[in-house]
This record gives C-alpha cells, sequence and structure tokens, in this order.
C-alpha cells in the first residue's frame, strides 16, 4: 500500500519546484537478513513536509529490481508528460561513531554571571562519570559546572555538535572554542561544526545557571545523519513532557480573516507588522500588508498556524501553512520621477504620512464575505480586490477611483532575479517561481533597479492581474 | 423629580431606615461573599472568551473584545429571564485587541498596530467596515501590546502602548519604533496627537470625570504599580520612550541624557555581554522618583501607588462607579481591576495642591481568571473580562466573562480616606464603637516608598512606623481623625484598622487602607486636647501577645490563624498565599507538606525558587523586607499546619 503524501504543495507546470529527500537505505545483518526497513526521514516539497519519517517495508512500485540491498542506484521515475530536472544535489550521510569517555567533573554553588565568576574558585564536588549528565547537581539552580572528558571520532570529517541547556554554556573540543554563551538564564540549543579527523580528543563543557524558573538541562548530540544522536544520559535532557497543541486556523464555509505578523519568507528580520491573512474555503489563501498596500504572499493548502500567536504570551505573528509564494514587500503605487526611480521603501520605523500613503482598512463584501481593502495615496481612492478563481489562480483588481492628471503614477506587479515573457503573454518571475498575467490594464515594462529586475505597469485606469504559481 | 434622583432618595429612606447591619446579628464570619457576589456567564462549549475588552451598548448588551480578535455581542448577558445569554460574533480577525469602547453607532478596538471603528452598515448584527482610524508604526515585539481606547470629552480616542524588551537585554524595556512606551491621542479624521511617556506596560486606562487616568504594572523603573493622571506632556517613570521626545511633535522635553545624568540605567558589559541589573540590598542613598520633580518638571508620580502584591501584581482596567447605587455605597469611586491576583480593588481620589493623590483598598477577590476590564451593566452590575494566558493567575481558568452583583447588604468599610493637615480623616459606611475606636491599639500605621531604578520592581524601602499622636472620633460615629506627626510627602501611608469595629461590632472587611500622600494639605491642626489618646494596653492587665514576640523555643504551643494574620498581612503574604486554598501561590498548608526547617523557610522567603512550584506560573518575589523575627513565626506557623505523624 503506497502513501499519500501529507498534502500537495506542488506548483502550476513550468515553475521550478524544490524537492528534498531524506532516505534511508534498509539494513541487513552479517547474515544478510533485512533487521530495518528502508525509511524516508523525510520528504519535503517547496518546502513543505509531505512525508515524515516513514517506512518502506517493500520496493516501490516499477523498481529497479525487487531484492532489497543496503547500496543502490537512484532512480526518478517519470508520469504524466514531460518533466525537467536541474541541480540535483546529494550528500551521503554517514553515521559516524561518536563517543565519550574519560569523563570528570566540578560543580561550583553560588549565583554566577560569567563562567570566570566560578572557575577560579575551589569547587564544592568534583569526580568521574560514566555518562555526561548534569544530574550531579545537588541543587536545581544557583550552579556552575563543568565536565572534560575526550571525545573519539571513528571517521574523517565534518561533525555537528549541538549543545542544549539551560543557563549559560560553552563548549569547547581540541581547544577550539565552539559555543560560548554566558547569560545564567538562557534556554538555548547552540550548534557548531568542526571538522575533525578520526581519532580522540579532548573536550570541555562549561554550564551555569541563575534561573529559578528553569530545571537544569545539559544535552549533547552530534549530527552526521539524518538526525542528531544524544551523547548524555537520558535525564540529563529529557524530551519536553508538556509539547505544545498546536493551534491551526482554516476557513469554515466563509472567508477567514486575521490580522497577524508576518515573517516575510520565513524572516524575522522581515516581520511585517499591519499584514492580515484571508483564508478561502476554495484553499487559497494570502497576506496582504495593510502598512503598504500590499499582497505579500499566495499559497494553496491550508490556511495559517496560529500557535506562535495564541500559544501562552505568543508572539504576534502566524505562519502559512502551505507551500507560500512571497510576492515582495513595499508600497506597489506610487509616483515615480522617472522610470529609474525606484519604489518608495517603509520600514518599520516609519510612521504614516498621511498625505501620502494611508490605509483605510476594509469592508467585508456582502456576496463573499471576502474583504475589500480601501487606501489613500496622494488623494487617489484605492480599492484593492484580491480573490482565488476556480483554478487556484489568486486574481487582483485594483481600482483607481480618482486617478487625477499627475502623470508618472506605475504600480509594481513583481520583483525577481529574472522576468521573462512566455510565448502565451504571461510573465515567468524570479526564475521561473510564478507567473503574472495581465487581465485588464496597460502592458507591463520589465526594468532593473539594484540589480533587481521589476514588473510594473503605468496606470492610468484601474487593471487586474491574475498570479499563477 | 426624575427616576435618578427618585432612587437615590429610595436608598437613603432605606439606609436611615436600616442605619444597623443586617447581618450583624448572625453568628457568622461575614466575608466579602456577603456583600459582591461573582456570577459566571454561561458560554457555547468551545468559546474562548479571552477578554481584553469590556464595552456596553447603548440597548444594554455587553460587547467583549478578545485576545484572539473577536468581537462577540451578548444579549441578555443579567440572564434576566432565567434564560442563556446568547452570543453572536459580531466581528473576527482582530489583531490582540485589548480594548473596546462604544461610540455614536460604532465599536472602537485597539489592535497591536491600529485603532479600529467597526460599523454594521447593513445591521445585520455584523461589522461589515473595519475602518482604519489611525496606524502607528511596530517592530513586531511580542510585547507590544496596545491598550485602549477610552473616549476623551473631546471625543477622541486615548491608546496607551507597551514597550518592547532588549534582544540581549531582554529585561530591558525599550521602545524599538515611535511612540512605543507612550500614550496617544487620536482624533476620529485620524490625526495622532503623542501625548505623554514614561509607560511601561499601561495595561489600564480610565477617564475619570473627564481626566484621563493609566496605570502601570510593576517592573523595570515602576517599583510597584500605580494610578497616573496623565496630563498632557507627562513623564511618568520609563525612560523608553523618550528616545522620541525631540519630535517636533513630543510634548515632552526630557531627554534621556538628561535623565540618565541623574539616573544610571546600569547599562554595562562584563566579557562582552550585557549584565541584567539586580536590585541593591541596603542600597545607600538610593534614587526616588519624585525627587526629580526638581530637575523635570514633567515628572509625573502616581497620583494612587498599589503596593505590588498587596493591591494586584499586574494592574488592569480603571472604572468610575456610575450606577448611582446600584452597585452599592461607593457610587463616584473607582475600581482597579488585577490581572495577577484576579481581584478588584477600590480606589478613591482627592485632589490636594493641583495634583491627584488618595486611597486604595483590597475590594474583591475570587474571579476565576485575570481581571483585565470592567464595565456596567444596564442592571448595574460590573461586568469583569478576564484573561490570564501567558502569565498565570490567582483565578486558574485562562478565560471568562464574570458579573460581580451587589447583594443589597453594605459592608462595614473605609468608604474612604482623605488627607489632613495632620494625619488623615477615616469615614466609614456604619457608625464605629467609640470604645474600639478612640483605642490608639486598634491601629497600626508605617510609611514606605519603592526605588526608582532599573531592576525589576523594587521591595519597599525607608519604611518608617507611623507615631499615632491620637484620634477623634467625629459625633455621630462615621469619622474618625487620625492624628499622625511623622507624616511623609509622595510616601505610601498604610494605615491598618485591626480592633475598630462597627456599632454592631463588625471588623472592617478590608481593614487596610493605602494613601499616597503626594501633598500634605495646608491648615488647622486639631488641638491635642481634642484627642483621644486612649490605649487599652495600658490600661488592662498586660495581655500576652505571642504573636509580636520572636520565639525561638520550638516547644510553643503553635499560632492560631487568628494570631498570625496580623504578621501575614503586615508582609503582604496573603496577596499571594492562604492557609487551605492555592492562590497565585500555593496554600500554606503545601508547603507545611514540603517538610522544609523553619530556617529553609524564611530562606525561601528571602529567596524563593519558583522552580519548586512549577505549576504556578508567576513567581514569587524576594521579600528581604520582611523582619527575620517575623519570617521565623511565619516558618513556625506554616509548619504547625502539617499533620502530626501517626
Amino acid at each position: 500500500m503506497g502513501k499519500a503524501p501529507l498534502s500537495n504543495p506542488a506548483k502550476a507546470p513550468g515553475l521550478w519546484q524544490k524537492l528534498k529527500i531524506s532516505f534511508r537505505a534498509p539494513r541487513f545483518n552479517e547474515k544478510g537478513q533485512k533487521v530495518e526497513n528502508a525509511r524516508f526521514n523525510y520528504v519535503d516539497l517547496n518546502g513543505i513536509r509531505i512525508h515524515d519519517n516513514v517506512e518502506v517495508p517493500l520496493p516501490t512500485g516499477g523498481p529497479v529490481e525487487n531484492n532489497e540491498k543496503p547500496y543502490g542506484p537512484l532512480m526518478i521515475q517519470g508520469d504524466h508528460g514531460p518533466v525537467a530536472l536541474r541541480n540535483i544535489k546529494y550528500t551521503r550521510l554517514k553515521e559516524a561513531g561518536v563517543a565519550l569517555s574519560d569523563l570528570t567533573y566540578q560543580t561550583w554553588y553560588g549565583n554566577f554571571k560569567l563562567i570566570s565568576d566560578y572557575t577560579g574558585l575551589k569547587p564544592d564536588a568534583w569526580g568521574t562519570l560514566t555518562e555526561l549528565t548534569c544530574e550531579v547537581l545537588e541543587n536545581e539552580d544557583a550552579y556552575g559546572s563543568s565536565y572534560r572528558g575526550t571525545i573519539t571520532v571513528s571517521d574523517d570529517g565534518n561533525y555537528k555538535l549541538i549543545l542544549a541547556y539551560t543557563g549559560g554554556g560553552r563548549l569547547v573540543v581540541n581547544n577550539q572554542q565552539l559555543i560560548n554563551y554566558q547569560s545564567g538564564d538562557g534556554f538555548r540549543r547552540d550548534e557548531a561544526t568542526i571538522l575533525l579527523k578520526a581519532g580522540s580528543y579532548p573536550f570541555e563543557i562549561y554550564n551555569f545557571k541563575n534561573a529559578s524558573w528553569l530545571p537544569p538541562r545539559l544535552g549533547l548530540f552530534v549530527q552526521t545523519g539524518a538526525s542528531p544522536k544524544a551523547l548524555h544520559a537520558f535525564n540529563s535532557f529529557p524530551p519536553d513532557d508538556q509539547p505544545v497543541s498546536p493551534i491551526l486556523i482554516n476557513p469554515g464555509s466563509e472567508p477567514k480573516m486575521i490580522r497577524a505578523f508576518l515573517d516575510f519568507k520565513g524572516q524575522y528580520k522581515q516581520r511585517l507588522t499591519h499584514t492580515i491573512g484571508v483564508g478561502d474555503p476554495a484553499g487559497t489563501h494570502y497576506v496582504y500588508d495593510l502598512k503598504s498596500g500590499n499582497l505579500a504572499c499566495v499559497w494553496h493548502g491550508d490556511f495559517v498556524d496560529a500557535t506562535p500567536m495564541w500559544h501562552d504570551r505568543g508572539d504576534g505573528s502566524f505562519r502559512p501553512m502551505g507551500a507560500a509564494q512571497y510576492l515582495f514587500n513595499n508600497q506597489p503605487l506610487s509616483f515615480l520621477a522617472s522610470e529609474s526611480t525606484p519604489f518608495p521603501v517603509i520600514t518599520r520605523e516609519d510612521e504614516i504620512n498621511p498625505d501620502d500613503y494611508r490605509g483605510k482598512g476594509y469592508v467585508i463584501e456582502a456576496n463573499t464575505g471576502r474583504p475589500i481593502f480601501n487606501y489613500l495615496y496622494q488623494g487617489i481612492v484605492v480599492e484593492d480586490k484580491i480573490y482565488p478563481d476556480q483554478q487556484g489562480r489568486m486574481i487582483h483588481e485594483v481600482n483607481i477611483k480618482n486617478r487625477g492628471a499627475k502623470p508618472g503614477l506605475f504600480y509594481k506587479l513583481a520583483e525577481g532575479k529574472s522576468i521573462e515573457q512566455n510565448p502565451n503573454g504571461a510573465y515567468a518571475i524570479d526564475d521561473k517561481s510564478y507567473y503574472i498575467r495581465i487581465t485588464k490594464g496597460a502592458t507591463p515594462k520589465i526594468r532593473e533597479v539594484n540589480g533587481i529586475q521589476e514588473l510594473y505597469i503605468p496606470v492610468d485606469d484601474s487593471f487586474a492581474y491574475s498570479i499563477v504559481w | 423629580m426624575n427616576m435618578k434622583k427618585k432612587y437615590i432618595a429610595y436608598l437613603i429612606s432605606l439606609l436611615s431606615i436600616t442605619s444597623f447591619h443586617v447581618l450583624a446579628q448572625l453568628n457568622k464570619t461575614l466575608t466579602e461573599d456577603d456583600y459582591y457576589k461573582i456570577l459566571t456567564l454561561p458560554t457555547p462549549e468551545g468559546m474562548l472568551l479571552e477578554v481584553g475588552g469590556v464595552a456596553t451598548l447603548p440597548d444594554g448588551r455587553i460587547a467583549v473584545s478578545t485576545r484572539r480578535g473577536d468581537v462577540w455581542v451578548v444579549e441578555n448577558a443579567a440572564m434576566i429571564n432565567g434564560t442563556q445569554p446568547k452570543y453572536t460574533l459580531f466581528a473576527s480577525g482582530l489583531h490582540e485587541a485589548l480594548g473596546l469602547v462604544y461610540k455614536d453607532d460604532a465599536l472602537y478596538v485597539a489592535q497591536r498596530g491600529e485603532l479600529t471603528k467597526l460599523i454594521d452598515k447593513n445591521g445585520d448584527g455584523k461589522a461589515d467596515i473595519y475602518e482604519t482610524v489611525y496606524a502607528w508604526p511596530i517592530s513586531g515585539h511580542y510585547h507590544e501590546y496596545s491598550f485602549g481606547p477610552k473616549i476623551a470629552p473631546d471625543g477622541s480616542f486615548f491608546v496607551t502602548c507597551n514597550v518592547a524588551f532588549g534582544d540581549e537585554e531582554w529585561w530591558r524595556g525599550e521602545s524599538r519604533v515611535p511612540w512605543r512606551g507612550w500614550t496617544l491621542k487620536i482624533s476620529e479624521d485620524g490625526t495622532m496627537e503623542p501625548w505623554a511617556t514614561g509607560m511601561r506596560s499601561p495595561c489600564g486606562l480610565g477617564m475619570i470625570d473627564g481626566e484621563f487616568f493609566y496605570d502601570d504594572n510593576q517592573g523595570d523603573w515602576q517599583g510597584t504599580g500605580g494610578i497616573f493622571h496623565l496630563t498632557k506632556g507627562s513623564f511618568t517613570g520609563h525612560p523608553a520612550g523618550l528616545r522620541w521626545a525631540g519630535r517636533d511633535n513630543s510634548p515632552i522635553n526630557i531627554t534621556m541624557e538628561q535623565l540618565y545624568a541623574k539616573v544610571d540605567p546600569r547599562q554595562f558589559k562584563r566579557e562582552g555581554q550585557y549584565v541584567k541589573p539586580e536590585n541593591v540590598p541596603d542600597e545607600k542613598d538610593p534614587n526616588l522618583f519624585y525627587t526629580l520633580k526638581n530637575d523635570f518638571p514633567q515628572v509625573r508620580t502616581a497620583a494612587v501607588l498599589l503596593p505590588h502584591g498587596v493591591l494586584g501584581i499586574s494592574n488592569a482596567e480603571i472604572v468610575r462607579d456610575e450606577t448611582d447605587g446600584k452597585f452599592g455605597p461607593f457610587a463616584g469611586q473607582i475600581f482597579v481591576g488585577d490581572q495577577g491576583q484576579s481581584k478588584i480593588m477600590r480606589v478613591v481620589m482627592e485632589k490636594v495642591k493641583g495634583e491627584f493623590q488618595g486611597v486604595a483598598f483590597d475590594f474583591k477577590s475570587g474571579f476565576q481568571s485575570g481581571v483585565l476590564r470592567m464595565n456596567w451593566g444596564h442592571d448595574g452590575s460590573m461586568y469583569a473580562g478576564l484573561t490570564n494566558r501567558g502569565w498565570g493567575s490567582a483565578g486558574t481558568s485562562t478565560a471568562g466573562l464574570q458579573r460581580l452583583v451587589w447583594t443589597g447588604k453594605i459592608p462595614m468599610e473605609m468608604k474612604t480616606v482623605s488627607a489632613q493637615p495632620d494625619g488623615f480623616e477615616i469615614e466609614f459606611t456604619y457608625p464605629v464603637d467609640k470604645k474600639t475606636a478612640e483605642d490608639l491599639d486598634s491601629y497600626f500605621a508605617r510609611s514606605y516608598i519603592y526605588k526608582y531604578h532599573p531592576a525589576y520592581g523594587s521591595p519597599t524601602i525607608n519604611e518608617e512606623k507611623l507615631n499615632i499622636k491620637g484620634v477623634k472620633v467625629s459625633e455621630d460615629g462615621m469619622k474618625v481623625r487620625v492624628v499622625i506627626d511623622n507624616l511623609r510627602p509622595y510616601y505610601l501611608h498604610e494605615v491598618m484598622l485591626a480592633g475598630v469595629k462597627s456599632t454592631d461590632g463588625l471588623p472592617v472587611l478590608h481593614s487596610t487602607a493605602y494613601y499616597t500622600l503626594n501633598n500634605i494639605p495646608d491648615g488647622d491642626k486639631l488641638p491635642l486636647s481634642e484627642l483621644s489618646t486612649k490605649r487599652s494596653s495600658a490600661m488592662a492587665k498586660p495581655v500576652k501577645k505571642p504573636v509580636l514576640k520572636t520565639t525561638s523555643s520550638s516547644t510553643k504551643k503553635a499560632l492560631t490563624y487568628a494570631e498570625i494574620e496580623p504578621l501575614l498581612v503586615k508582609n503582604t503574604c496573603v496577596a499571594c498565599h492562604q492557609q487551605n486554598k492555592r492562590q497565585v501561590g500555593p496554600a500554606f498548608s503545601d508547603i507545611a507538606k514540603r517538610k522544609y526547617s523553619n530556617e529553609r523557610i524564611v530562606e525561601l522567603i528571602y529567596k524563593p525558587e519558583p522552580k519548586n512550584w512549577p505549576e504556578h506560573e508567576t513567581p514569587m518575589a524576594a521579600m528581604p523586607q520582611v523582619p527575620k523575627s517575623d519570617a521565623l513565626q511565619i516558618a513556625a506557623w506554616i509548619n504547625s499546619l502539617r499533620a502530626p505523624a501517626p
């Protein structure tokens, strides 16, 4: 029995997609008997996980051969017409042997703010350990500690080391300081990669805590294969026993609107602060930025994960649950002094200038339940209407109420490292990430500003376009 | 005579007939519940009312906004017909809607980044226009909450803006974008006037007789919570917002550099990393906020300080009793909610030498979650909007809407306390028994203040016992003048009436008044000849009072609750702990089960380890100000609650 993907984040034909597969071959004992099934550790399509830790008990359909083996060729099977592939990269993951030995520890008790606050003092306790563990601590808080020993690796190669801890921590391997965070109240998971030849090396870990609300935790993981392997005792860093129940939002029979911060392209540095997500019952959704009157991203599938906003204090943000196609940021409508003038950039610090751009909010359309956005730009009244069609395309109508006579008004439709026009008239944006097709209005133009290509349209009247991805 | 006047006249006649307390004859201890009852509004299963705003509509329906961005309109919230309240979703999808107000056929709500007007144009009971009145910048930090609005007399709106916190300096409030840490005044046409700064976490807003007040939450630069009278250009203490004081439209002319030249922000690094400033124990000459008034006239101290841990830990909504007596004997007075302690305090303010000041009392505890918002129903009950998500509270539910209803009985309370040139005048709801009221042993009073520093919160400092020189009870027994000769301006003066009884023998239900004495009024002092200076302890045989002595012997008989209570009250333990019931902190009886030694409990009072109680979300503050002798007695009493081994 095959296993269906968790969702379908596939893009429209003709656009480049990204597939990332982590596969582990079946394992066999010395007698050649299979002891573990093959498994997909994960499969991500366009950044969305579609298979997560799935075993493959039998060869899949139409295999190279029917006898399972520990090693074999990769085969890509096509179906339903032509398929183009590019940029195939692979990494052979090998679980390296890593072990700790000769472990000793020292502990100190007191309110330390830095590692150097205690390393010069006589420790309160010390001894040897058979495994790395913070269970040697006698107090739950106000402690300093150090652990020393030998780390032995079986192969030459890069080793990703992960130090997970409460309080402050430092990791030194072979006299190289890899991690150093000195604040007594952290709850951290820091990682560093070190190139080692097969052999044994000294290592040191320092950990101190001055935060009574956090339990003592210290974990050291190494990752060479698909997932990290613990090098510490289970109870030194046990799994979270109170995992968070996610808060997932989907539209019902009517469109759903939710204001939230959006981390544009998933990046906190590009957090948009006056955004609204609009989920449509048809399963095609978008986020609109009310601070600039701009359509920021579109996607298919489930609507948003509001856990980051509504769990505990929350951080005010949500995450699109499908493969979000981010468009671009900032105000798309502007008078430009010349056609080489960039479109305006609005930062988080900027206050509204009511004489320039001013958002007026939105009105719920009676028959559809969808929002229609309104804003003023230098006195021009603009109505923004965004909705999906039956084919899952997003339609964007920009209705200009009182254009006036001032020349030089333009609207940015898209940007990317490349923009090209297809024979059918659509524009393929940003190395074929998505298409834009004008359905009403003037012919768009392509220009380059600061090394980025832009698709823009002169605005003399209302216009409309569709986005296909 | 209109209806309102008729009602008042009726009440007055009722009061004159029943000048005795109807419950006094019953042989039971009277509690808050005998006078004010909390009733819970049922909600359909799955509906989550994490309330951020409560508004009363002209037709008596109650509208609530929630932290999840919904606005519900509740019909028949008072359940007058014995039928269920009906909930209609008026609006949804708002960003952390922490306030709601009705004006001119629309609801106004502050979202994180804007003031929004919600209009139901087609009259189907659902908003169809979500109009941006004014949008302000925001950096996207979680703590950048925006509260309000409240409507100013000119019809414009007040909104308050929380600070963000640093990335590395996560303890330091900062204003990353313009007007965080400020109060804004926004007009209907979308123009914005920066009004005042110094805000840290200005959760509670209140319009009182046309004047704007807000309360702040204890934290960095705010030693305790307090209510501030916010005139234009006020600076209430948190420096973050001063970053924008140089802007053309700023009414504040204090710069951060000027302030930091007077008060060290203690922003320094060791080995390349910022170090969190902590309270300096036994600090010599700590900064006091009021002293900065000399350098900066725009400094505005709290009109009423709300001592942290006693009158709340995270103060919220400020409302004036506008029920004309339907809510009981405190018409015109002010009620303040508290999130962390799930309770409501009562405040009365007066203006002395041009500045507001006044008194605060405990009023009503026991709400099911944190009290964030209150408003009045047409039935005269108070609707309390509740949430505790992310912070925890004494009430352990995460959300809800409850009503506080007057039972019709008047409690024996201090109705108000006003400042006098030589002390205070206390007015009661019932005449006092002169024997107890003229006995100076019935009173205990002290004064103290809080530090102005960048560490989180402040212990009470500069504590001084107030010298009560004498008291004078008015003819009708309704008032008592307490004459004190060591009043200190800007200090919080705490007056406890442990022994005062009504003529019916009732103790004062909430027997401590917390008066913030910004100014001492001018005027004549009472001549000593008019004062009673009696002390029952001096007249009677000395009564053994084990409570006030240091006990070191463990063989002594355990104290009763009545004996330990004064110490628990004085040291504010009861703000978070009860004998047998979990509150903000664990029950004393649960602490007893841990079998700590007395000395260990004392250690934990001075340096708590909240990790010991992971199910309590609000960590206990260190209480270094508790005298060791008190701490030892409290510890011994806690341990006496443990059932003896069989």
